[in-house]
């Protein structure tokens, strides 16, 4: 290792994301100047191939022993760097980022002050990484099997494709029974097909699918290890169950319409649910039209109301649903197919019909003489057998009094009410809708903070089968990654001990969450176990003469930024 | 078992040297750590094996010039050791139950006995004493009865001794309770039935003073403490730490002595405060100017940090300043509050467990969520 | 007084929360004051008091630790053993002279991009009203 550091120092335009905010020229004239640094440029897009050959040819031509990127956040394109680095025969763990872009550009708008920071943001880290020694890359094995959780569209499909590309599956559902919500309906938007006819083979491939178990009527109570070597426990199932990835597809709870009472909801018979309709309808393929009445008689008018528990700020639900305006459209097509005499008014606020086909379908609805009234009803109450609507038609800026003998309330989706269970055994993070995070919304939407879990389906937000499956599909293969390869990266910033300065207390042994530390009965000084250690750093911060440093986080390296922060 | 060391002509050092060479004689323990006088004048701990070499131990010598929790863990830590007695006063008994969670000392193997203190000098007064032939054990000693504790006129004891109010023994495996007792007629001691039996004791009550006489002693010394406590909070809120260790020169001799500092290596020493000749630059630069050595008021901060919980109060540290600095004070006066959040009291139980190492998951639910 | 007094704070921000948090802020393009620098640790638990005595001796005017709600943390526990850790530093730091509000410990999660941003406004306004920290003045420390 070269003793004298010899920085190359890039700061990333990223288009205007940044440069717009940040004079980025002016940010790499004075990382020039920072001691060590002997190369410092701007470049609209260092993440593209030409940025990354930029950082290579620099790394050759200045023979340059560490990189510093100023651009978006190490969490986001952190391994790009390192690999350009890597591929230019550097360490890895000799390329370092500055967040100029998610905690700087983006966050501020005065242009001198968020240059300000972002050079001092590139002078910390740059002084973070004069100090940095190279790392070696480690791998540990992983155990070939996955683990899904939730037994609906999503958790088969996913299953269905782990097993079909050879390793074993647990597929874990909480009922007595595989479908989940699905299950529940009767025709499919927009080709108005059957469930049974569609759930029924694929239920069936995955139950006799020779790499999938199923584990019915239980649950997960605990999570332990990472990435490639879970343990799972599963009430009922006496080992945990060992597996190299999970895929979580839990799905989602119905929106309880009880709790908009002013709908009427459980007082009024004229007042159902969309997926009361969708029973129904269902019946009365079976047995014909009468099975719509409403005390004791086929009504004349059908009113549907939209976003019901969907685009309510003061619910806590301002997300859309995504599905109902499309299986409303099905509804009341099919409702105006089984009673032609019917009356059938939709009242919404936006139709929002996105998906393949949709529009389409929602066109022949109206067709079939559904009528659109754009308006919000806000209460419903009782006048003899039937119930009037009262509300505002929003077009029109006019209140209106809507009689009506049938009403469909077009309930949306909500996260589950356990998924903060699953939130905290897991340690995964959900959004403020409640719904499980991904990484991010546009990049990465099927992975998790937690390496090695992936989301699929509704648990991650409202959606559709078709996106549901797609979704299901792009997590079997992401899980499949860490299978197929047979190892894992493992965390190569490891605690290490000089045994010269350790005095062998023994609080690093206590305060180690993996049990990685141990004291060697002869020496009577620490030890950790790389493979055991994650890299908490709760050792380092207790010890103290630093006898256990946290590499890549060492004293020298933090106090280095902390000092460099301050000009 | 209580019992009474007998004592003869009066001389209660005499009794002690005897009882010592009896721990030794009957097997109970195969060397004894004990504070000794040298010939020329002062007092060292020293491991003793032979009997005869007794005639110099002093257990109740006035005089503290280390902290002998530290040697203790010298001869204990690992194995092979021997069966050790250490004679230890009440400060270096806690600082021992500290070092003992830092697995610094070990008590396998090891018989403590536990002398009440009757207040220390610091070496160069102990010396000086000693030469103008000023050291009285016996006027010394007497003190112990009214609990009337004074130093030889005109001299004092050290800073910490002055505020200590946890004088007494507690748990040693034998006790030598002076507090209260007529030492001329023999000295109290504490120990098991099983000890007792080998040495050939038989159950003696004392007259039953040492309560009454402890309880004055703390209450003067808790008296004496707060007063200072409270003077040096008020510097430390009106000065800063800055103010109060303006005179340190970075010596690391608070640490070097301090019982609770084990560290092999300071990190103060370590090459992570070894800074580069322009980062000085640097630093002077950005304040106008910057004191030598640097990191000075880091070194005392971050000490606290690592140490202040466990602090038993025994003042080696400002007894090894070079600029007189109330080091102890300061340490003692913090320690007592960051202690009391942590409802935590060093020295008082090996199994209670040191406050960080340690946590609720309920506890300070409010922190970190407002 | 020629210029508005404008604090400067350093942040230690775990990974997998609080960091990840600002990232959030970000994307979100949530506006906060520039006053905050932020460094990356892996873990609160790995916030050794040193970290966060130097810069309060430098004459930062503020440290930040931010962390994982408890019963979140990515490695089990280091966020409760951060809390002890912060509390002692307080109560030393208050009992030597120092400010202690000055040292703030919170714990915001990877979906809190809005709580990031309104806890370094906050903490923003509030240093700004207290004023610069002494220590930038004090060579001799």
């Amino acid at each position: 290792m070269d003793p004298q550091p010899r920085i190359g120092v890039y700061i990333c335009h990223c288009g205007v994301n940044i440069a717009a905010t940040v004079d980025v020229k002016a940010v790499a004239e004075f990382a020039a100047t920072l001691p060590g640094v002997t190369v410092a440029r701007d470049y609209l897009y260092m993440c593209s191939d030409p940025g990354q050959r930029l950082i290579q040819e620099d790394i050759k031509a200045h023979n340059l022993n560490r990189v510093v990127v100023a651009s978006c956040s190490p969490r986001m394109h952190e391994p790009t760097f390192r690999g350009a680095g890597e591929q230019a025969g550097l360490n890895p763990y000799l390329v370092e980022m500055a967040n100029i872009r998610e905690q700087c550009a983006w966050v501020h708008s005065d242009r001198g002050l968020a240059t300000d920071k972002a050079k001092w943001l590139v002078a910390s880290v740059v002084a973070k990484a004069a100090r940095l020694e190279p790392l070696e890359a480690r791998e540990v094995g992983v155990t070939p099997e996955a683990l899904v959780i939730g037994g609906g569209v999503a958790g088969m499909t996913a299953a269905l494709d782990i097993a079909e590309a050879g390793f074993p599956v647990y597929l874990v559902e909480r009922s007595d029974h595989l479908g989940g919500r699905v299950a529940d309906l009767n025709r499919i938007f927009p080709t108005l097909e059957r469930v049974a006819d569609l759930l029924g083979p694929l239920t069936e491939r995955v139950q006799s699918h020779p790499n999938i178990t199923v584990l019915l009527n239980t649950e997960v109570t605990q999570v332990e290890g990472y990435v490639g070597n879970f343990e799972v426990t599963v009430r009922g199932v006496e080992e945990p169950l060992g597996v190299g990835a999970l895929v979580i597809a839990t799905g989602y709870d119905v929106f309880n319409p009880r709790r908009k009472p002013e709908l009427g909801y459980g007082q009024y018979p004229n007042v159902i649910t969309s997926l009361e309709m969708e029973h129904r309808l269902a019946a009365a393929e079976e047995s014909g039209p009468e099975v719509l009445a409403v005390n004791g008689r086929l009504p004349k008018k059908v009113a549907f109301i939209q976003c019901v528990g969907s685009r309510d700020v003061q619910l806590g639900h301002p997300y859309c649903s995504r599905v109902c305006c499309m299986y409303t459209a099905k509804q009341s097509r099919l409702v105006r197919e089984l009673l032609p005499e019917a009356e059938v008014t939709v009242f919404y606020m936006d139709v929002r019909t996105f998906a393949k086909g949709a529009e389409e379908f929602y066109d022949e609805a109206r067709k079939k003489r559904v009528l659109y009234r754009r308006g919000m009803v806000s209460e419903i109450y009782r006048r003899g057998e039937r119930v009037i609507l009262a509300g505002e038609d929003t077009l029109l800026g006019r209140p209106f009094d809507f009689e009506a003998d049938l009403v469909v309330l077009a309930v949306g989706m909500e996260p589950r009410a356990d998924a903060a269970e699953l939130s905290s055994l897991l340690k995964l993070p959900r959004s403020s809708d409640g719904f499980f995070l991904e990484i991010h919304p546009k990049m990465r939407p099927v992975d998790t903070a937690v390496d090695g879990v992936f989301l699929a389906g509704c648990c991650q937000g409202p959606k559709d089968i078709p996106d549901t499956i797609a979704q299901a599909k792009a997590a079997a293969s992401s899980a499949l990654i860490p299978l197929l390869r047979g190892t894992v990266p493992a965390e190569s910033a490891t605690a290490v001990v000089d045994v010269e300065m350790c005095a062998g207390c023994g609080m690093c042994v206590e305060v180690c969450p993996y049990g990685a530390a141990d004291l060697d009965a002869l020496w009577n000084v620490s030890r950790i176990n790389p493979v055991l250690c994650k890299g908490c750093g709760a050792c380092a911060a207790t010890c103290p003469s630093k006898a256990i440093r946290l590499q890549h986080f060492t004293p020298d390296q933090v106090l280095a930024q902390v000092d460099a922060l301050l000009g | 078992m209580r019992t009474v060391i007998p004592v003869e002509n009066g001389d209660a050092l005499a009794a002690a040297r005897g009882f010592l060479r009896q721990l030794l004689e009957a097997g109970v323990v195969e060397a004894l750590l004990v504070p000794m006088e040298t010939p020329s004048g002062t007092i060292t701990p020293a491991l003793v094996t032979d009997p005869d070499l007794l005639a110099a131990a002093n257990p109740f010598a006035p005089v503290m010039g280390l902290n002998a929790a530290r040697v203790v863990g010298h001869v204990s830590v690992r194995e092979p050791r021997g069966k050790i007695g250490a004679v230890l006063r009440s400060c270096e008994l806690r600082a021992l139950v500290e070092l003992v969670k830092l697995r610094q000392a070990s008590l396998d193997d090891l018989v403590t006995i536990g002398v009440d203190c009757l207040g220390t000098y610091d070496v160069p007064v102990y010396v000086e004493l000693h030469g103008q032939g000023q050291v009285d054990m016996a006027a010394y000693l007497a003190t112990a009865q009214s609990g009337d504790l004074s130093p030889v006129e005109g001299y004092a004891f050290r800073d910490a001794c002055e505020m200590c109010e946890k004088p007494q023994v507690e748990n040693a495996d034998i006790a030598l309770e002076l507090f209260g007792a007529d030492l001329g007629a023999g000295i109290p001691i504490t120990l098991s039935d099983e000890l007792a039996e080998q040495l050939g004791f038989a159950p003696q009550e004392g007259d039953g003073r040492r309560a009454e006489v402890v309880e004055k002693v703390v209450a003067a010394r808790t008296q004496v403490r707060d007063e200072r406590f409270g003077d040096i909070r008020q510097r430390l809120d009106e000065e800063g730490i800055e103010g109060v260790f303006a005179a340190c020169v970075r010596c690391h001799n608070c640490m070097t002595v301090c019982p609770i500092c084990y560290c092999k290596t300071c990190l103060f020493k370590s090459p992570v405060f070894d800074h580069e000749p322009a980062q000085y630059m640097n630093w002077a630069r950005r304040k106008g100017a910057t004191r030598l050595p640097a990191d000075t008021m880091l070194f005392h901060l971050t000490r606290l940090n690592h140490m202040v919980l466990s602090c038993i109060g025994c003042g080696m540290c400002t007894s090894a300043c070079p600029t007189n600095l109330p080091v102890g004070r300061v340490f003692r006066a913090i320690g007592q509050q960051v202690q009391a959040v942590f409802e935590y009291v060093p020295g008082r139980d090996v199994e209670e467990p040191l406050p960080l190492v340690t946590f609720r998951e309920d506890e300070w639910m409010e922190v970190g969520e407002e | 007084m020629a210029e508005k007094f404008e604090p400067k704070i350093v942040a230690f921000l775990c990974n997998w929360c609080t960091y990840t948090g600002a990232d959030l802020a970000g994307t979100s393009r949530i506006q906060y004051p520039p006053n905050v620098r932020i460094i990356r640790l892996m873990c609160s638990g790995s916030v050794d008091p040193t970290y966060v005595l130097k810069p309060l001796l430098d004459g930062v005017d503020g440290v930040l630790v931010g962390g994982c709600h408890p019963g979140d943390c990515h490695y089990q526990s280091g966020n409760y053993k951060a809390r002890r850790r912060i509390i002692a530093l307080k109560e030393i730091i208050k009992n030597a002279g120092f400010d202690e509000e000055r040292v703030w410990l919170r714990w915001i999660s990877a979906s809190e991009g809005q709580r990031f941003a309104e806890t370094v406004t906050k903490m923003t306004e509030f240093l700004r009203e207290k004023g610069p920290n002494p220590m930038r003045q004090k060579w001799a420390v």
